[in-house]
């Protein structure tokens, strides 16, 4: 399966990136020429410690920070060339959820119209259309019609979650950046999100680029993985190569602590 | 009778805040025991540790049962009296130990506090005491810990730290609730490696409450599976773990990713057709094996084996198909 995955072409590709953050006067490398890509229905799983530059690079792939040096093209476009960064099309390409559902929705809006607003910025609908395109997307991620008239305090957390990825996908994205998706969640929720994640990939063709502590959870489904060290790519393989031939020391130890 | 000295005993506990979230939860935990409990967010699992050490939130009440520390009743102690148990026999360990710990204080300053508020003594020997528990815990450099500020520890160091400040006054029962939660992976295994130290070191008795099954599997001696304020499986972690008896705990352990376990499974919703039983077992709507027996009568927490209880009517049925 991995071989055919490799086969195809990246959609996202990483080159080289780097970027570092200033404090008091001295310079400290978040991301550290960093290598990556990703293929179309392909899962890349990035672990790491916190501090590891796990975040930044996914916000430097979305396109929320630019690099200070080294590329990030997606599907054959630098995605910081100010021509393609002016572009919907460029935005929409790539869409992420985040840890905390509850604080990537406005609290006070309804789902619905959280929805909704986020269709405006990428398509021209008509009102009705909006409300048919949120319900198809809330049937999607398993949730009903009624759940768009709540606000996401009245929702449980995989519910929100859930409604995160609706959101998220309602661009048909081709990459879907997943930080820390499902940390704060319950394992038998951590379960149904990653059930509907997988189902997802394979209706929609969704690369995936799949931040996570938690390597038996991305051993569950990543086709690849790469293991972030200080800023630095330590080593990228499948799953099954890391976890039964770690290299490094700091993966030795990820390994082992992930073990039970 | 058993020859381990029981330290604490929770008997018939239910409590209530405007809907009961436990119903007679009974435990018992011994010296030099991990006991874990676990199950799913809202089952009642912080309820519990809140209401052991009588810190119910507004509105919430102990409606029967009885906790015995040490033998003795401690659920309608005085408040100053329940306070000096507290933090002096009972410690407590919370998810997030920049919450617990003051942003605008010296960690020197939190041991003071804490052990001056329980025993009259100089700050200098207050600070001798940390820097041995630093020692037992093998934190390295507590000189450089007790000067510093908790933002300038790292998320796990705090917690060690945290762990450190409730284990000062070398309190007979530590309660942890969700004590990793927050924490990476790597750094969780240092937290639960204080935990078994600490248990050895100091033989305390501790009851971790967590989601998380890989802290179990690690620490605990002993563990309860909590699913809507009951305990529907409680024994031995070991036959727990291996070879989970009650359909929820199965469901759990499937649920779990692990480096075999790579196909995870998830716990069926809840159906809200079905109208919640209230006399049968509370988990039959989302049961796979659920018959009608199940939604009518209650279920009881039945023996299966040596230290090891089950709350299903069906589990010899169940168990013999799986």
């Amino acid at each position: 399966m991995s071989t055919n995955e490799q086969m195809k072409n990246p959609i996202l590709t990483v080159e080289n990136v780097s970027k570092s953050f200033t404090k008091k006067y001295a310079k400290i490398p978040a991301v550290d020429g960093v290598n990556l890509s990703v293929a179309a229905g392909e899962v890349l799983g990035l672990v790491g410690e916190s501090g590891s530059g796990k975040s930044t690079l996914a916000r430097l792939i979305t396109g929320m920070i630019k690099p200070d040096t080294g590329k990030i093209i997606m599907d054959g476009k630098n995605i910081n060339d100010i021509k393609n960064k002016k572009s919907k099309a460029m935005l929409s390409n790539i869409q992420m959820v985040f840890q905390d559902a509850y604080s990537s929705f406005d609290g006070r809006m309804k789902i619905g119209d959280s929805i909704g607003e986020f269709l405006d910025n990428h398509y021209k609908m008509s009102r009705e259309m909006k409300r048919e395109k949120t319900i198809e997307l809330l049937d999607k991620v398993g949730l009903s019609p009624e759940h768009a008239n709540r606000i996401p305090g009245q929702l449980s957390g995989g519910q929100c979650q859930r409604a995160a990825i609706a959101r998220a996908i309602s661009t048909n994205p081709k990459i879907l950046v997943c930080d820390e998706a499902t940390s704060a969640l319950d394992v038998s929720v951590q379960a149904q999100i990653m059930e509907l994640l997988e189902r997802l990939r394979q209706d929609l063709d969704i690369g995936f680029l799949f931040i996570s502590h938690d390597l038996p959870l991305v051993n569950c489904f990543a086709h690849r993985m790469a293991v972030m060290y200080e800023g630095k790519i330590l080593e990228t393989g499948t799953p099954e190569k890391i976890i039964n031939d770690p290299k490094f020391e700091y993966t030795q130890k990820l390994v082992s602590a992930g073990r039970y | 009778m058993n020859p381990k000295k029981q330290v604490l005993a929770v008997k018939d506990l239910s409590v209530e805040y405007r809907q009961k979230v436990l119903r007679q939860i009974s435990f018992e935990v011994y010296k030099g025991e991990i006991l874990g409990l676990v199950g799913e967010s809202g089952s009642g699992k912080s309820s519990l540790i809140r209401a052991v050490t009588g810190l119910l939130n507004e509105g919430g009440k102990v409606t029967e049962g009885e906790v015995l520390f040490h033998g003795t009743e401690i659920l309608g102690l005085q408040k100053d009296k329940l306070r000096s148990i507290r933090g002096n026999e009972i410690a407590t360990v919370f998810q997030n130990p920049a919450g617990f710990l003051n942003p605008t204080r010296k960690i020197r300053k939190h041991f003071i506090e804490t052990v001056r508020s329980h025993e009259k003594t100089s700050k200098i020997d207050a600070c001798s005491r940390a820097l041995s528990i630093f020692e037992k815990l093998d934190l390295k450099d507590g000189k450089r810990i007790l000067d510093s500020y908790p933002f300038e520890l790292s998320g796990g160091m705090n917690q060690r730290v945290a762990i450190a400040l409730s284990m000062v006054l070398e309190p007979d029962l530590l309660l942890a609730d969700e004590p990793t939660s927050a924490l990476d992976l790597t750094i969780q295994d240092q937290v639960i490696d204080e935990f078994l130290r600490l248990r050895d070191v100091l033989g305390t008795a501790i009851v971790i409450v967590t989601h998380n099954m890989g802290v179990v599997a690690k620490a605990a001696d002993r563990v309860g599976v909590v699913y809507d304020g009951e305990i529907v499986e409680i024994g031995d972690a070991n036959k727990i773990l291996k070879d989970p008896l009650h359909p929820y705990t199965i469901g759990l352990m499937d649920s779990v990713p692990t480096y075999k376990n790579k196909k995870i499974k998830s716990i069926p919703l809840k159906n809200d057709d079905v109208k919640r039983p209230v006399e049968g077992c509370r988990f039959a709507p989302r049961c796979t094996y659920a018959s009608e027996r199940c939604f009518k009568e209650k279920q009881i927490l039945r023996k299966n084996q040596e230290d090891h209880y089950c709350r299903c009517m069906r589990v010899e049925e169940i168990n013999v198909n799986k």
